[in-house]
């Protein structure tokens, strides 16, 4: 009975802890996508709910759930983009997310949804809202290992070995028990019209620049031996601050995508 | 270890669930049914309830929790003869207990005023879990009858490669698919529930408590013929197919919970 007890506890557990491991974790998505939503306007709102026939939240995390099923394999390296050697994001791989997330925008805008069936404007919004979030996470950009050896290490909690790309993932939540996405937009610093202008500005290509500018600012806040565990209060808080801002930043860039694709 | 598995299990237990599904969908359900009550019937039962519609989510468990209630323990099973029809042997089945209870709502004036509370909170619990398909017991499918083991697949949704690994069928249809929606609060889920199935509300609702018990059986029966088909495998590419059919369970409860109580609280 006891063995029963254990063997089915750490099964949940194990299936549970596997499911989280993706880019921000499940959390980060949902917030960014919730937030996201609310910045939306009416007719754009209404026609992501027409076509997904859910919330951008319900969706949030469907690339990473689909990512190693038959007929979506090839979208698996869409969650991140290539950075060359002089920090640079490379441009026009279609390996890369940030090239589909320019494919798929051109496609979409002026009216270019409308000669689209809705099974592929549906797919669509699944990539978009989960791959610009996506190439917010710092750790979402690829640092080739042979031109940035550097940027290859891990992290330590409480003295055990923890995968630094684990570690950023799972950073909006972290150190943040019983928070749900509501909460998380109540306590998000809303943005006046001129600062979404200047937020907004750009494409998938140089967010994700401003991206990689981030994720080497995250490699000296969490240098080679850190441990999280000892990380000071001043610490956790500047990488909230940074963590953050860049879910703020994806959040107000798919609303302003959205909107743009569904501007009448 | 035994510190470990008692603190998995309480976690586990303590926040993910004390109901049908997770505690987050369970309380979905009710925000769904409240919303599609007519105003006098809303009012009746907050006059039960209290202004917190979703306070009665997983309120059986929470009274075993307590040390009272225990004969409730097998409530939350609906048991189906091979053609889909309820089949209880004893007290211990939803649709038999939801029956006593919709009893007592429907007289209320001849019962204390705790005793409807009660009947009230038994009505929305039991909905929800009879939706629930690892709660369902089919005579065609005696597996059904208790939990088991099945396999499935483990670490895919970081894009890593994925391994068959044996995984509980209770905790498959209870916390996983809630599990994939990290962040969600009840509202948020029940916004989703309608979007989902708002235009299927009419559909969901037509029919008898004993209707519905045979659509559950229904597409339970689908589930498990799947199942031993593929000879007790359920990998992720199913898993993931199935999130709309799990999500359909949970609409389909919420709507039918309001026709009941629309019906019955007067």
């Amino acid at each position: 009975m006891r063995k029963n007890i254990l063997k089915i506890t750490l099964a949940v557990v194990a299936l549970f802890a596997t499911e989280r491991v993706m880019a921000w974790g499940g959390f980060g998505h949902t917030v960014a996508c919730y937030a996201a939503e609310q910045f939306l306007t009416p007719e754009a709102k209404q026609k992501c709910r027409h076509y997904l026939r859910s919330t951008l939240a319900y969706q949030a995390s469907w690339m990473d759930q689909y990512r190693s099923i038959e007929g979506y394999t090839d979208c698996d390296k869409w969650h991140s983009t290539n950075i060359d050697a002089k920090y640079k994001v490379k441009v026009g791989l279609p390996t890369t997310g940030a090239y589909h997330i320019e494919r798929i925008r051109k496609e979409m805008m002026n009216g270019g949804y409308k000669s689209m069936p809705d099974s592929l404007v549906k797919i669509n919004l699944q990539y978009l809202v989960h791959m610009i979030p996506d190439h917010h996470c710092p750790v979402h950009v690829r640092w080739d290992k042979s031109e940035h050896p550097e940027f290859h290490y891990s992290l330590k909690n409480k003295g055990k070995k923890l995968s630094y790309h684990g570690f950023w993932d799972g950073s909006v939540a972290r150190w943040r028990k019983g928070w749900n996405a509501e909460k998380y937009f109540e306590k998000m610093e809303k943005l006046s019209k001129s600062q979404i202008k200047k937020v907004q500005k750009g494409d998938g290509y140089k967010w994700t620049q401003q991206t990689a500018d981030v994720s080497r600012y995250c490699f000296k806040l969490t240098p080679e031996g850190t441990d999280i565990s000892k990380l000071s209060k001043e610490d956790r808080a500047e990488i909230h601050r940074v963590v953050d801002l860049q879910i703020q930043r994806a959040a107000y860039r798919l609303a302003g995508v959205l909107n743009e694709i569904f501007k009448e | 270890m035994k510190k470990i598995v008692l603190l998995c299990a309480a976690l586990l237990v303590g926040t993910l669930s004390a109901g049908a599904w997770t505690r987050v969908v369970d309380k979905a359900v009710l925000v769904v049914a409240y919303k599609n009550l007519n105003p006098q019937t809303q009012r009746i039962l907050k006059s039960y309830i209290g202004e917190d519609i979703t306070k009665p989510a997983g309120h059986l468990a929470w009274h075993r929790k307590n040390g009272r209630m225990l004969e409730s323990e097998g409530w939350h099973r609906l048991h189906l003869d091979s053609k889909l029809q309820p089949a209880a042997k004893d007290e211990n089945d939803a649709f038999v207990q939801i029956e006593k209870a919709l009893e007592i709502v429907r007289n209320s004036k001849q019962y204390k005023r705790e005793e409807v509370a009660l009947a009230i909170q038994i009505v929305m619990n039991l909905v929800t879990d009879m939706h629930n398909i690892a709660n369902v017991t089919l005579e065609s499918y005696p597996m059904s009858a208790a939990d088991f083991q099945f396999y499935t697949s483990k670490g895919t949704a970081g894009g890593r490669k994925a391994k068959t690994i044996q995984y509980s069928w209770r905790n498959q249809w209870t916390f996983r698919y809630g599990g994939f929606h990290s962040g969600y609060t009840h509202d948020m889920y029940a916004e989703d529930i309608d979007l989902m199935f708002g235009d299927k509300k009419a559909e969901f609702s037509k029919g008898s408590l004993r209707d519905w018990a045979h659509d559950i059986g229904t597409y339970t029966t689908a589930v498990y013929e799947l199942l031993q088909k593929n000879d007790n495998h359920f990998l992720h590419a199913t898993v993931q197919a199935h999130e709309p059919l799990h999500m359909s369970c949970v609409a389909r409860a919420a709507y039918r919970l309001a026709v009941l109580l629309n019906e019955n609280l007067k």
